[in-house]
């Protein structure tokens, strides 16, 4: 889902930011053939010495470049679909997920910023026996939660840091509502799998992972959970998105660390 | 597993690496399966021509030839192995013609040709010895079934027929005896106790197998051995059986009696893997619809685990399969990444076969012995994998006549001439294998293959010439996509949204894509719906040419002949596209066609694997013969934990109707390093399409063809 109300510093999926369109642009693809050029209508394209080059404040994501690009080095990030054309699309593979009793998991962005057609979906998907999950930053309203529990079998959430303050620093929002979410979620039954991103200079220490941990405590035994290494695969989204990437210089979060942090987790 | 044990196959298996080295030193590159066989000396032996065009043909040729090859041929003994014998001649590649020119197919020649045909003419073996028989006749059995029938069949033809049959027995004993002979020479000088008693076991194991039918696991190993050493000498004949099943009673009767080990049983299980890597199948159905899944399934497994060599090992997916089974071999796929084991879809195969009119409990029958075929063991005669229809030529061809009618361009009247050549091509094809049946008796008779099918014994007739129980003649067509995205790119690029003209197309692909604006074109038609995703137009034109293929071969069927539709393209991908000019779907002048069914690679851009499965299991002909799904795999995903959903895949890959899957998993950046320095990884073994080889034994072209494929995928 497109649209989300934090913007983590090292986020892979910066694209799922805003709500609207984005054009994306892939350099390696492109052959210079100019064509996006010349049917932009807003004129955001230029030819520079080894690209081209999108101005973000004029493009409108309209989509013409990508549809004349002949090569796909141009695409749009971004499309409205109903439920009932998203589940055509689920159902090509409902029998790859009925045999690895799988299921469909909404992602984001934040879905919850568009409840009603996550509610909907969902709704259809539990019709039709299909596991669902939500993976959310569980940080909007508990009503807004609290509605999609009877369509929602698993729920992903992350805690990033322990510190209010620098939670917002870094994610743009405190973690306060957060937390409170996450106890009302166990409470209410639901299954949930809490997770940590690990990010180089920003809470990959024993003293924050703990701290984190010590939060959880209380609801320990009602979740899951685990560390998720940071890795760089999503560098590439933020300069064919046109995206300033602040954590361009932040190398893959090893695997030893990893597993030494996980030592200290509450599950251990 | 016992160390001792292990350790001999794991020496075993490192000898083979080098004598697979020593193959290239010696012979240079190899685009086919890897064999067994290794370097015979130099000048041993030369065929013996009786035609004056250097070749020979014919019963008496082929015999006087095999009989001459095994009178000399060298004797292999390696007291690591529990078997001797090796084989070592490519005898039917060693004939300067294949086909003999008395009886010439002159009339066909034209339309071969024109549409690039792999006819079949000439071709041999491709179908399933029954195992069973040489089991439990032994040689001297099998001489005496000779002599019974002979007092029955006696008119002169067939009595020569017998004659030459006998002469082909005697010689593969005198080739024993020699290797007893040797065995016991050896014992006698061998220090080592372990392997002295090893040697005399051989020779005891011999002396009994030479005439008598076998009645312990080794020596029912060591009597397949033989036929397949003779069989592949002869013609290169590599299919095997239900081995578990085919092995299961002298396992159980040994293991019961105190006998062997199931680690022995292992270790012979390696031995015979490592002897020759012939297509055998695990588990599946009988023709009862009992699974035939046994411990000896999982030993098997085991033995090709510890020795990881290239195997072409087929486990029978079907719902009745043990799912430890289907798990276990999943996992060896998964460890070992070494494009072993394969997967056979049984439902769609045995309701395809069944559509032919056959009944279940013989449909059952049909099993993985090929790279791309299924047979019923001794009893079909098939020309599997032997005749092909290059799609894209029959495409360039209806496409160059469209541009020679009057008519305006359009793709109704390109389907049309379509439509017509390939009617064309596929009748040609037909004619060719008749042509082939009537006249193969003398050019090449199936000496070794009779032996073990339910008939020509029986009739005194060779197995192409009437003594088959069954002709189901496989014609397969290749480079599907290539016609099915090019007819897609031409309907939504020129007709539909009019961005290209026919002319700008016609005079891109006449120039290979290299005038003005070529480039923008080919990348236009590049990035057309494909076949391949769901619902595209690539995949509607992939249907309809799938439909009047099937209908054309289809309708070559006769009173005993049933022609079956398949689409493989073997190694032929690199030799086929050489053939085949620019075409409309952006693909260059003489680069290699699609293989197979599968889409070109790169033809969606996420979720592959899933549309491969899906699309590849909807172009299936239908009729018992494969659509191979060749699966590249990433390493990354390829991991222990990901074990079950690859299971998943595979098995509703199977439920949707698709019928074999081939799979290679290979990390990019060890594919590439090897193909610029093949000789630093020579335990590197590709699942090509449906047959394994070794890497740095295939030519440079073809290691590109497979670096591509994964680089595209």
């Amino acid at each position: 889902m497109k649209g989300c109300n934090m913007r983590c510093k090292w986020c892979h999926n910066p694209e799922t930011w805003t709500r609207t369109p984005q054009v994306q642009y892939i350099k390696e693809k492109c052959i210079h053939c100019l064509t996006c050029l010349q049917v932009c209508p807003n004129g955001a394209i230029t030819e520079g010495p080894d690209s081209m080059i999108i101005d973000r404040k004029k493009c409108t994501g309209c989509g013409l470049c990508v549809k004349f690009c002949c090569n796909n080095a141009l695409s749009l990030v971004g499309k409205e679909v109903a439920t009932e054309q998203l589940w055509v699309e689920i159902e090509k593979d409902l029998p790859y997920i009925r045999e690895s009793n799988g299921g469909v998991t909404i992602s984001g962005g934040e879905p919850l910023m568009q409840t009603e057609f996550v509610k909907e979906f969902l709704t259809i998907c539990k019709r039709n026996g299909v596991h669902t999950a939500i993976e959310s930053n569980a940080s909007m309203p508990w009503e807004m939660m609290k509605e999609m529990l009877p369509v929602t079998d698993l729920w992903l959430c992350d805690l990033k840091l322990a510190d209010n303050k620098l939670h917002k620093e870094w994610t743009g929002i405190g973690n306060a509502r957060i937390i409170d979410n996450l106890k009302r979620l166990t409470e209410s039954g639901a299954e949930l799998m809490v997770r940590t991103p690990v990010i180089p200079g920003v809470n990959d220490s024993e003293r924050e992972i703990e701290a984190i941990c010590q939060l959880l405590q209380p609801i320990r035994d009602k979740l899951t959970y685990s560390l998720l290494g940071f890795h760089t695969l999503g560098f590439g989204k933020y300069e064919s998105l046109g995206m300033d990437n602040e954590m361009k210089d932040v190398p893959a979060l090893s695997r030893e660390k990893l597993e030494d942090l996980k030592k200290k987790t509450i599950h251990g | 597993m016992d160390r001792l044990l292990k350790d001999k196959l794991l020496a075993l298996r490192q000898k083979k690496l080098a004598q697979t080295q020593e193959k290239i030193r010696v012979e240079g590159l190899l685009d086919e399966d890897d064999y067994g066989r290794i370097v015979p000396p130099m000048g041993l032996w030369e065929t013996i021509p009786n035609h004056p065009d250097g070749s020979f043909y014919g019963y008496d040729a082929w015999t006087d030839n095999f009989c001459s090859l095994m009178s000399v041929h060298p004797v292999y003994i390696d007291p690591n192995d529990a078997f001797c014998g090796r084989w070592m001649y490519f005898m039917s590649k060693m004939r300067k013609n294949k086909w003999n020119p008395d009886y010439p197919y002159d009339f066909l020649k034209e339309d071969i040709e024109r549409y690039n045909i792999i006819c079949g003419i000439g071709e041999d073996a491709h179908f399933a010895p029954d195992f069973h028989i040489g089991l439990s006749l032994g040689w001297e059995g099998l001489l005496k079934k000779i002599e019974q029938y002979r007092q029955v069949n006696t008119s002169a033809e067939q009595q020569h027929f017998y004659d030459i049959h006998v002469r082909a027995i005697h010689a593969v004993q005198g080739w024993i005896q020699r290797h007893i002979d040797a065995a016991r020479a050896l014992a006698k000088t061998e220090p080592d106790p372990i392997r002295r008693r090893n040697l005399l076991d051989m020779a005891e194991v011999n002396q009994w197998v030479i005439s008598q039918p076998p009645r312990t696991l080794r020596e029912a190993c060591q009597w397949i051995i033989w036929f397949h050493l003779a069989s592949r000498t002869y013609n290169r004949d590599g299919a095997g059986g239900q081995i578990d099943a085919l092995l299961q009673s002298y396992f159980e009767k040994d293991v019961k009696a105190g006998r062997i080990t199931e680690d022995e049983a292992v270790y012979y299980m390696g031995c015979l893997l490592i002897n020759d890597p012939v297509y055998w199948q695990l588990g599946g159905p009988d023709k009862n619809g009992h699974d035939q899944t046994s411990r000896l399934s999982f030993l098997i497994l085991e033995a090709a685990d510890i020795i990881n060599t290239s195997l072409n090992i087929t486990v029978r997916v079907w719902d009745g399969l043990d799912k430890r089974l289907l798990r276990k071999s999943v996992e060896c796929l998964v460890k070992n990444k070494n494009g072993w084991p394969r997967f056979s879809g049984d439902k769609a195969l045995v309701k395809g076969f069944m559509k032919n009119g056959y009944t279940a409990a013989l449909a059952r029958q049909r099993i993985a012995v090929g790279c791309n075929w299924m047979s019923l063991p001794g009893l079909e005669y098939t020309l599997n994998d032997l005749v092909k229809i290059n799609m894209a030529k029959v495409f360039e061809v209806a496409y160059q006549e469209m541009l020679r009618t009057e008519s305006a361009c359009s793709t109704r009247l390109l389907w049309e001439l379509f439509v017509k050549h390939l009617d064309k091509a596929v009748g040609t094809a037909a004619a060719g294998i008749r042509h082939h049946l009537k006249y193969q008796k003398y050019n090449e008779p199936e000496l070794l293959l009779n032996l073990l099918s339910h008939g020509p014994i029986e009739k005194g007739l060779d197995a192409s010439d009437g003594g088959a129980e069954y002709y189901n003649l496989a014609i397969d067509g290749a480079g599907l996509a290539i016609a099915a995205d090019s007819f897609a790119a031409l309907e939504q690029r020129v007709e539909n949204e009019r961005r290209l003209t026919w002319k700008m197309v016609t005079e891109s692909i006449e120039a290979d894509f290299n005038n003005r604006g070529g480039e923008i074109v080919r990348n236009i038609l590049r990035n057309s719906e494909h076949y391949g995703c769901e619902g595209s137009l690539g995949e509607k034109w992939a249907l309809k040419i799938r439909d009047r293929f099937v209908a054309d071969v289809r309708s070559q069927n006769e009173s005993h002949h049933v022609f079956i539709p398949g689409f493989f393209s073997w190694a032929n991908t690199v030799s086929f596209g050489e053939h085949v000019q620019a075409t409309p779907n952006g693909r260059k002048a003489g680069t290699p066609i699609s293989h197979g069914a599968n889409p070109v690679p790169g033809f969606v851009v996420d979720g592959a694997s899933l549309s491969l499965a899906t699309a590849i299991a909807k172009i299936q002909p239908g009729y018992g013969n494969t659509a191979p799904m060749q699966w590249e795999l990433d390493p990354s995903f390829a991991m222990d934990k990901n074990v079950e959903v690859i299971e998943s895949i595979i098995k509703t890959h199977m439920d949707l109707g698709g019928t074999l899957i081939n799979v290679n998993i290979m990390d990019k950046e060890t594919l590439l390093k090897a193909n610029e320095n093949p000789s630093a990884y020579p335990e590197l073994v590709v699942r090509v399409t449906g047959f394994t080889a070794y890497f740095c034994m295939l030519s440079p072209s073809f290691r590109q063809l497979i670096v591509d494929r994964l680089l595209e995928s």
